[in-house]
């Protein structure tokens, strides 16, 4: 594979864990699949390309703008929708679940009405070019690498130190148990939204400058994310991004020697064998009793 | 009340003693009617109402994997796929009637379900959704690339279905339409009613007890969603044999999304809800013009909307109504409770 290709595989694999990463926070506090995270980054993403494009603001203002809806939509998703069905349904997940694929559907129509449904193209933080070898590499996946890194080194830390981290385990391994606690679960699963929206929109408006940004975009971020969920684990904090990577490898290669056909059903095939054969993943939750 | 055999007396005023086989089928023969009454009309009423039909199979079959057993499987597009391209690749290929394609379709769909839900078995319910819509994604760009065996975008055509050496006209199939509708409503409607039926939906709530029954919960998931991915494919059988062709576009994304979302609108209390749902989405569709992008934009927020304030659907709208009047009609027969 040329060299060239490697970089694409950072860049995609950075993308991946950060949607990986909002999965995993939802995962942990509030134990739903946020299958919305993948057109959240989307809608955040093209809202900021299409005032950059259309109406010509200034670029970080249309991004910023766009990682808040972002956040501002993952909340209320919570807070309208998720949260009183939970509590209507006693925890049962299946009213969960379909209420969020109808909020991916809705998402991505909404998008597409509003912003249009045509491609719209992102804009780069960082314009430079810098030459390595064969390989050239854009200000832009400098951005996306660091602020992936910081994003994960800070999640971890945020875990391990701080009072509303360690609540957020807390809530995640059994909501019963931390409500008589006494532990504040309503605020920490709106936490866990909230920052998982800001991952997605961080995200998406990085992403987007890569290869643009359309309507139908959120459905595949979504299930890139799913992927890297599904491959690395929940066991460490730093397992979705180790997935993210496998698989962007992974979809890269099958993209570069067989067609974009082939990815789709090697992504297929690959969360098959996972679930089949090792269905927590590469990083496992490991529970002293 | 008193003509009543002891074993339904004994069972008292239990939902399932209620049940009034007689008139739901009557009911829904007479739905049946006018449906094939308005279908014969002009010739386009006949794809409508065949299209009914479809998404009344679509909807019957989310029915019992989804709303009796609890595992929600998002591969319903390429159920439905799978019918219409096996009865094209059978009557275009092999040169068979294209009515050999409906088993091939049953068998193929039910085996893929099986497999996906064998892989998921011991996850939760995230899992399958996530699972199978990798699976809706992976079919639909299967369609497109493999142009050899599936004609690529513009598709293939399915021929029309013979037997006995008589070919089926538009209007045959769609009264075969119809009166399958009628045949799989009615058989799913006696099976939540059923033993089986009630094992079924008690796996959705407690699990556990299913499992200290002795029956495995994993097995009876598994079983319904084999079950509905077979009833999903006939439906995409008789589209594709009404409309003489097979198209990547018709078993789109947005085919998962009404399935999900017929079901729930129209009420999870009986199967009938399932093909209310259908039919409320065909007239929206077509009657108030509503674009399919658009389209599924105001279905998605009225999705978002049942869920959140009417989670039983419009039948369930129905229920408190009944029940005011059952009580209204008690108290001005005074001894008449349960006849």
């Amino acid at each position: 594979m040329p060299v060239q290709l490697w970089v694409s595989v950072v860049e995609l694999g950075c993308f991946a864990g950060l949607i990986a990463l909002g999965f995993f926070l939802v995962l942990r506090g509030a134990d739903v699949f946020m299958f919305a995270l993948g057109p959240l980054a989307m809608f955040g993403a093209m809202f900021g390309a299409f005032q950059v494009s259309r109406n010509g603001w200034p670029l970080p203002i249309a991004a910023l703008i766009g990682v808040a809806i972002a956040v501002a939509l993952s909340g209320l998703t919570e807070l309208l929708i998720v949260r009183p069905i939970h509590r209507r349904t006693g925890g049962q997940e299946n009213p969960s679940i379909v209420a969020i694929v109808a909020i991916l559907f809705a998402l991505e129509q909404l998008a597409g009405t509003l912003f249009g449904r045509t491609p719209l193209p992102g804009t780069p933080f960082w314009s430079a070019q810098f030459r390595w070898g064969e390989a050239v590499i854009s200000g832009q996946s400098i951005v996306l690498v660091a602020v992936t890194v910081l994003a994960f080194a800070g999640v971890a830390l945020w875990l391990r130190r701080s009072a509303n981290g360690r609540m957020l385990r807390a809530v995640g391994d059994n909501e019963h148990a931390a409500r008589t606690l006494g532990v504040p679960v309503d605020r920490i699963r709106l936490i866990a939204f909230c920052l998982a929206g800001l991952l997605a929109g961080v995200a998406g408006s990085l992403f987007a400058a890569k290869a643009g940004v359309s309507f139908t975009s959120g459905l595949q971020w979504t299930l890139v994310g799913f992927l890297a969920v599904i491959v690395g684990g929940l066991g460490n904090v730093w397992a979705p991004l180790v997935g993210a990577v496998l698989v962007a490898t992974l979809q890269t290669w099958s993209v570069f020697e067989f067609g974009h056909a082939m990815r789709d059903y090697l992504t297929f095939a690959v969360a098959f064998l996972f679930f089949a054969f090792r269905p927590k993943g590469i990083f496992q939750t490991k529970v002293r009793i | 009340m008193t003509t009543r055999t002891t074993p339904v007396a004994a069972r008292g005023t239990s939902p399932l003693a209620r049940h009034r086989w007689a008139v739901e089928a009557v009911a829904a023969a007479v739905f049946a009617l006018a449906l094939v009454a308005y279908g014969s009309g002009a010739s386009f009423r006949q794809d409508y109402v065949v299209l009914i039909c479809t998404y009344s199979l679509l909807a019957l079959g989310m029915y019992i994997p989804y709303i009796m057993s609890g595992s929600l499987s998002l591969a319903y597009n390429a159920y439905l796929g799978i019918g219409a391209y096996a009865c094209g690749l059978i009557s275009t290929r092999a040169g068979w009637s294209s009515l050999w394609g409906v088993p091939i379709g049953i068998v193929l769909s039910a085996a893929i379900a099986v497999v996906l839900g064998l892989a998921t078995r011991r996850l939760t319910g995230f899992y399958l959704a996530g699972v199978t819509l990798l699976f809706a994604v992976a079919f639909q760009v299967f369609l497109l690339d493999r142009v050899s065996l599936t004609g690529g975008p513009v598709g293939m055509p399915v021929r029309r279905p013979h037997a006995f050496g008589y070919t089926f006209t538009r209007y045959d199939i769609m009264i075969g339409a119809v009166v399958l509708v009628w045949i799989v409503g009615l058989l799913l409607s006696r099976l939540r009613q059923s033993p089986f039926g009630v094992v079924v939906r008690l796996r959705k709530d407690v699990p556990q007890v299913v499992e200290s029954s002795g029956i495995s919960s994993g097995t009876i998931g598994v079983v319904s969603l084999a079950v509905g991915a077979a009833i999903g494919s006939v439906g995409g059988s008789l589209f594709g044999m009404m409309g003489g062709v097979a198209q990547p576009e018709s078993f789109g994304l947005h085919i998962i999304f009404l399935a999900i979302f017929m079901p729930l609108l129209g009420g999870q209390r009986s199967p009938w809800g399932a093909v209310i749902g259908a039919v409320l989405v065909v007239v929206f569709t077509f009657e108030l013009h509503i674009l399919s992008d658009a389209g599924t934009l105001f279905f998605a927020i009225a999705i978002l909307l049942v869920l959140r304030f009417a989670p039983l659907g419009l039948l369930g709208l129905g229920t408190p109504l009944l029940r005011l009047l059952t009580r209204l009609r008690m108290g001005r027969t005074p001894g008449g409770e349960g006849s």
